[in-house]
């Protein structure tokens, strides 16, 4: 009796380990951990300079103790050391806003490495005036850093207007570049454009038409193969139009993003779209405007053929206020939009993602812009937000605060000079925007005759940090 | 005619004279008999005289009766042999021979005038000795002559239990006879000076007839004359009493005697070799749990080697006395490799005994002997077509000869270049030096470097590597690759306790053997549950024989193959100790000392390695080798847990278990041998459980990888192993009681396909898939070749992706190799690293470099296909300039800051602590070694 007992057990016991192992099946499932955020705490950027009426404007959002901040001046060659030598020094001023005047014909871009421990969200601009024999206009970009692959849409290299690409190696140790066009016809073949080396802590420029001659419009992407490599686009007016602007980089291709940034009182608005997918491309578009979004019936649906560049009119029906333009597409395009308010200069506004903030708005940009208004246009990404916008005196002082509402479908412009927004508009410096939810934000720098956009990104404070994990027991 | 013409013996005309001394020391067991012989013989001596050393058995009086008080000398306790002869011949009439008798040899009629046939055959013959017989089988040969090799050997020139059929009855010049039956010429006695007295019992022949020899006399061997000896002493068959030699006796004869001998040109040679032949001696005998004669090897050492004087005047007074050159001797010697050939042979000696057992049995002092069977007396009579199959008389050897074809087979792609590695694990070392040093080296320049204690498998690994010295590899070869018919040995040595039926023992061999390539152990490279399959059944055999007779060396036994086995995979203790309290519920009372002495015996021997596991009790999973084996998914359902099908790659279809686990279900409805199936339910419910548990548990490892799958590889054997053992059980009882024949002759059929399903359909399921994948052979591609061949430089590797996630690892050299996996770095390092090279990854900065600097590190490596924003990041680095690679998709960077690290040194405690470890365990295995008692024979 015994035994016969002691034999029903043991099935029931091995019978209740497989429940057991059933039963907790699902917790044996792997949750891997996810990576956190990363204080940024030394950024490097490379500010272009685009003629010899330049300026740069630097700043941080919060002023830590500690901080370092260096300036150097880069060209082809290296560059003396006495040259611009006070130029520099005055960016080299942690824990302010700086700007200085860079006239040197040689330098092609000033790298600027500012460390924190704590991180203190360095930005940095750079400016130009552009002569009436070259073009003429004014040019403001965010002085960009290392991406990469960096997008430029609106790139030309004809008689209507001539493109020149800025590589900067930032590094220590050679950059290596490729580059690829698209144009109206598909993807160009680019003569020299795999394997650019550019030696270190020096720049190189090229001019558009030497990759690809005649070309109206073009995409390009500049793709850092080695090296700590920054890409700028400068491109100026020859015939058709005058004036220049710096191509902000685009967002990479994708199904949906929008076109931020379009300022009032546009009279000729081209959007230049690039697919370079290998299947034509079936865009949706809606038109955000200042009232909501405005119905266009002959610009709601837009075809891109594969791998081409194609440009659109925005036709009139838009309105002459500001906008944001989104889009939805079946395959991942990206794009851009040159706006010419006046047949002076022109500008242009470009897809970017979405970002809550702080985004850092540069009032002080230095002498070639300094005259003209400041205007920031904000379209809401996929929610309505609520902006907090703060000004900020040279050295960080608080001038005032002022909040708006950005409904989902409205489109907000902001003059940011105007009397009466903050409490102290005395020595304003710059502002800084914080939204509860992500937004498209672009700086307009207008006169009646000059246009410079900056589409607006969130200041480095922290970066996305891969998770980090030994493997097995980390040795090997 | 011509029988009766040869018959004529020349001396017979003038017979010489001869005087018998016999010599006897509680020898009563033989001497009837001897004194029978010697009364029977057709040519006596001319005079006897006997002598007795205070035997205590009678002996005396016999002798007194059988020759008279008169011939009879009673000599003190103590006395050698020698001594003994001295005092007989000072008593004795003159001769012109003395003829020299032990009280355990008796002789035939004819011995004497065999002897004087061929003392008399030549002036310069002044010893002659006999052919020896074994008593009491009378067949074998013991010694035609005798010569001593290199090692103090003692060399007959014959094969073990070789019988006697006449191949060695040529009369010939030898280096020495045997006491037994020795005749020497009276005069040369005198010449000589007689025995050392000096070798009172041992050696003391060899020692005489090679001063005969260097004198000028020769010594020679009448194979006519035959004598049968029962080595008494030698086999320790005599009562002991007071004034005995010590057991080390023996080998201090054997040194002293050869240092004494010797040529002048090779003595320095031969002291040395002594020397460190007799520490590697002692060590052989305490791995060969002959701790006695251990002790023995060194009294004799200290005897023959803190005593040099001795030794100067015995070579002093050997040299004065010799009259020929010392090279004059050397034909007689063996050749200087015999004692290695001796090793061989014993190799092969074991290894047969493992292969057959049942064709083995011990051959008394000289050796095993292979006992006669069909095959031989086919071989000795010629062919006979009655003969059934090779593999009907020889199943065992035919499967487990199968089993080694089908596993080299399997292992096709494995064999050639490259480092046997994949799955968990690692590259051998490229030579066994590594592994020694890992265990006793204070500070492991591994990884991140630690100081961390070595894993006891390292040094076991260290220790069974010897024979493979400057190729490690063989033996990690020999285990993986060679893990089925491994595993099949030991189970069927295992099943041979507790299942007659040689077939249904073969079949759970065989079984055994192939759940183990079965469950993806060997694909998977999981060392430490093929270590551990192959020593478990050792284990519970141990285990069974220490409750059958319970003692603290069963104990120690078991605990030190349970030791052996949870070195290389620790889960084992766990399953022992459950096994063991199991034990010890349902077991004997006396039982509980052993048992709690067989779960001690791991806990001490296997030190911090184990301790830290009872803290960290998941680490019990982490087996030899990689914990992550990187094998992908490894997620695996109830049905796989049931059917014993652990995760991975390489684990046979679970379907083909289904029959095991019906099997075992049949044998536990079965009422017949209830406590042996249900013992081999527990172990396979003990297997179940580990594999329960572990298929719901991951773990972590310190600085090392996290939410580890567990491998239970170890309880998925345990388990089909315990069910496939009860229904063998069963089976075996239908056989041998018969109730095979009362069962359906198409049920019994049934159950055999259903039990040949496992092995035959894994058999057939292993050599079509093979054992590669994730197993390669390959070479080690940790880090480019370039980088590897930096001395002392250390590479951080990356990989993954920044989105998904990256991993890194920290490479000294080439990366490492088995053993050093188990080193874990500080956790508080590798926490500080992990989060400096996601700084690096996120943001970069100088900072980030100097911390890779200060860590020794100087190169960071991104294997193939790394990821466009992990190299872009690093690309952006201050500090790293980038360099070439093996392969164009790989990305390798430098760093610029300069390493200036000085390397920790560790603790000597460390090194203590190591050494204390390794004599913990040699005195364990010495403890046990009563199996064996002091050999009396050298």
């Amino acid at each position: 009796m015994v035994t016969a007992w002691r034999r029903q057990v043991a099935v029931l016991v091995a019978a209740a380990f497989l429940i057991v192992a059933a039963a907790l099946q699902q917790a044996s499932d792997v949750q891997r951990e996810v990576g956190g955020l990363a204080t940024v705490v030394e950024t490097v950027r490379a500010c272009p300079i685009a003629t010899n009426k330049a300026s740069i404007a630097a700043g941080q959002l919060r002023a830590n103790e500690g901080a370092k901040s260096s300036a150097a001046a880069l060209a082809a060659e290296e560059v003396p050391g006495e040259l611009l030598a006070g130029e520099l020094d005055a960016l080299e001023a942690p824990g302010q806003w700086t700007t200085s005047a860079i006239s040197s014909k040689i330098v092609d871009a000033v790298a600027l490495r500012y460390r924190d421990d704590e991180g203190a969200g360095f930005v940095a601009f750079t400016s130009a005036a552009t002569a009436k024999s070259a073009g003429g206009g004014r040019a403001v970009a965010e002085c960009p850093t290392t991406e990469q692959v960096s997008w430029f849409v609106g790139v030309g290299s004809s008689s209507m207007h001539q493109s020149r690409l800025v590589l900067t190696n930032i590094g220590d140790t050679p950059a290596v570049a490729d580059v690829r066009l698209w144009s109206e016809k598909g993807v160009v073949e680019v003569v020299d454009g795999e394997g650019i080396v550019v030696d270190p802590m020096t720049s190189r420029t090229i001019d558009v038409e030497d990759l690809a001659a005649g070309e109206d419009e073009l995409a390009m992407a500049v793709r850092a193969q080695r090296g700590a490599i920054v890409a700028s686009v400068y491109d100026r007016s020859t015939s058709v139009f005058e004036g220049s602007s710096w191509i902000p980089p685009a967002r990479e291709p994708a199904r949906k993003f929008t076109v931020g940034g379009v300022p009032a009182g546009a009279a000729d608005r081209t959007l230049i779209v690039v697919n370079p997918g290998s299947t034509t491309a079936n865009i949706t578009v809606e038109v955000i405007g200042k009232e909501g979004t405005i119905a266009v019936e002959d610009f709601k649906t837009l075809k891109v053929g594969a791998q081409r560049i194609v440009t659109f009119d925005v036709p009139a029906s838009v309105g002459k206020d500001g906008f944001g333009m989104r889009f939805s597409s079946d395959q991942k395009v990206t794009a851009s939009m040159r706006i010419s308010p006046t047949d002076e200069d022109y500008a242009y506004a470009v897809s970017r993602v979405a970002e809550s903030g702080p985004i850092i708005v540069p009032i002080a940009l230095g002498k070639p812009v300094d005259a003209l208004g400041r205007t920031v246009i904000l379209t809401p990404a996929g929610s309505g937000t609520n902006v907090t916008i703060e000004a900020f005196d040279t050295r960080g002082k608080s001038l005032g605060v002022a909040e708006r509402d950005v409904p989902i479908d409205r489109t907000l412009i902001v003059d940011l000079l105007k009397n009466g927004l903050f409490a102290s508009s005395e020595s304003l410096t710059y502002v800084a925007l914080t939204a509860n939810e992500p937004l498209h934000a672009a700086l307009v720098a207008q006169d009646d005759s000059n246009i410079a956009i900056v589409p607006l990104r969130a200041v480095p404070l922290t970066i996305p940090a891969p998770s980090v994990t030994p493997e097995r027991t980390a040795i090997g | 005619m011509f029988d009766e013409a040869e018959d004529v013996r020349p001396w017979l005309t003038d017979p010489p004279s001869v005087t018998a001394v016999l010599v006897a020391h509680n020898g009563m067991s033989w001497l009837p008999k001897v004194l029978s012989s010697l009364g029977a013989m057709e040519f006596a001596p001319t005079a006897w005289h006997a002598v007795d050393v205070s035997s205590t058995d009678g002996s005396g009086q016999l002798l007194r009766e059988a020759f008279g008080p008169e011939r009879l000398t009673y000599a003190p306790s103590g006395t050698g042999f020698g001594a003994a002869v001295r005092l007989a011949l000072a008593e004795a009439p003159q001769s012109d021979w003395i003829w020299l008798l032990h009280d355990d040899s008796a002789v035939c009629d004819d011995t004497l005038a065999a002897l004087l046939d061929e003392a008399t055959s030549a002036d310069d013959i002044a010893i002659v000795g006999p052919k020896i017989r074994e008593w009491p089988s009378l067949q074998r040969i013991l010694e035609v002559g005798i010569t001593v090799a290199g090692t103090g050997a003692r060399v007959t020139g014959l094969e073990p239990g070789e019988p006697d059929a006449g191949q060695h009855d040529r009369p010939r010049d030898v280096l020495a006879v045997n006491t037994a039956g020795m005749l020497i010429r009276r005069d040369a006695w005198c010449d000589l000076g007689g025995f050392d007295t000096f070798l009172r019992l041992y050696c003391d022949d060899l020692d005489l007839c090679w001063r005969a020899k260097r004198a000028g006399y020769r010594v020679r061997v009448a194979p006519m004359a035959v004598i049968f000896h029962a080595e008494a002493s030698a086999r320790g068959n005599r009562p002991v009493s007071a004034g005995d030699v010590h057991g080390s006796e023996a080998r201090r004869a054997a040194m002293f005697t050869l240092l004494a001998n010797t040529s002048l040109r090779s003595l320095p040679w031969l002291y040395v070799r002594l020397f460190f032949g007799s520490l590697l001696r002692f060590l052989g005998f305490l791995l060969a749990k002959a701790p006695e004669d251990a002790a023995d090897e060194l009294y004799a050492m200290r005897a023959v080697y803190a005593r040099p004087d001795r030794l100067h005047v015995a070579r002093v007074s050997r040299s004065a006395a010799a009259r020929s050159d010392a090279r004059s001797v050397r034909p007689l010697l063996p050749s200087p490799w015999l004692p290695y050939q001796h090793g061989f042979d014993s190799a092969r000696e074991a290894f047969d005994a493992v292969l057959r057992p049942e064709t083995v049995e011990s051959g008394g002092r000289r050796t095993s002997i292979r006992r006669a069977s069909a095959f031989d007396a086919e071989a000795i009579e010629g062919t006979s077509s009655q003969e059934p199959s090779f593999l009907v008389r020889r199943p065992w050897l035919v499967t487990a000869g199968l089993l080694g074809l089908l596993a080299v087979v399997a292992s096709r792609g494995l064999f050639g270049e490259g480092y046997l590695s994949g799955g968990a694990l690692l590259a051998a070392p490229d030579a066994a030096s590594n592994w020694w040093t890992l265990f006793f080296e204070r500070w492991h320049d591994v990884g991140l470097g630690s100081d961390a204690t070595a894993p006891p498998y390292a040094l076991l690994l260290a220790v069974f590597a010897i024979p493979v010295w400057f190729n490690p590899g063989l033996l990690i070869a020999l285990l993986i690759l060679g893990a089925v018919p491994l595993a099949a040995l030991t189970a069927h040595r295992f099943a041979r306790r507790w299942c007659a039926n040689r077939y249904a023992r073969i079949g759970w061999a065989a079984t055994y053997g192939l759940l183990v390539v079965g469950s993806g152990a060997v694909s998977q490279g999981r060392i430490g549950t093929v270590v551990a399959a192959i020593v478990a059944p050792i284990a519970m055999g141990a285990a069974i024989d220490m409750v059958g007779n319970p003692g603290w060396q069963g104990g120690l036994r078991t605990g030190l193959w349970i030791a052996l086995a949870a070195a290389f995979a620790p889960i084992v203790f766990l399953c022992a100790l459950v096994l063991l309290v199991g034990l010890a519920i349902t077991g004997k009372r006396q039982s509980m000392a052993p048992l709690v002495l067989a779960l001690a015996v791991p806990a001490v021997l296997l030190g911090p390695w184990l301790w830290s596991r009872v803290v960290h009790p998941s680490r019990f999973w982490w087996e030899a080798g990689w914990a992550d084996a990187g094998i992908g998914d490894t997620a695996t359902t109830v049905l796989d847990v049931a059917l014993g099908r652990p995760a991975g790659p390489g684990t046979a279809p679970a379907w083909l278990h289904i029959a095991l686990v019906l099997l075992g279900l049949l044998a536990l409805a079965s009422r017949r041998r209830t406590a042996e199936v249900l013992w081999c339910w527990a172990v396979a419910l003990v297997g179940v459980a580990v594999v329960v548990v572990g298929h719901t548990q991951q773990f972590s490892l310190p600085g090392g990888s996290t939410d580890i799958a567990v491998w239970t590889g170890v309880g998925a054997i345990a388990w089909l192993g315990g069910l496939a053992a009860a229904s063998v059980v069963i089976a075996d009882d239908w056989v041998t009681s018969g109730h095979v024949r009362s069962v359906s002759r198409s049920t019994v059929v049934g159950l055999v396909a259903l039990a040949l399903l496992a092995p035959v359909g894994t058999g057939v399921w292993w050599v079509v898939r093979g054992q590669a994948e994730p197993l390669v052979r390959d070479k080690l591609t940790a880090v480019p070749a370039y980088l590897a061949e930096r001395a002392d430089q250390v590479t951080l590797v990356v990989d993954g992706s920044i989105d998904s996630g990256v991993g890194y690892s920290v490479v000294v050299e080439e990366g490492p190799r088995l053993g050093q996996e188990a080193i874990l770095p500080e956790a508080s390092e590798a926490r500080q690293l992990t989060e400096t090279v996601q700084s690096l990854l996120s943001n970069p900065s100088e900072a980030d470099l100097e911390a890779l600097a200060s860590r020794g590190i100087s190169a960071i490596y991104a294997p193939a296909d790394v990821d466009d924003e992990l190299a872009r990041r690093l690309d952006t680095a201050p500090g790293l300039a980038p360099s070439g690679s093996n392969d164009p998709n790989a990305r390798v960077w430098l760093v610029k800051a300069e390493s200036d690290v000085a390397e920790p040194q560790g603790s000597y405690l460390r090194w203590l602590v190591a050494s204390a470890h390794v004599l913990a365990i040699l005195v364990a295995v010495a403890l046990t070694a009563p199996v064996r008692q002091r050999r009396r024979q050298w």
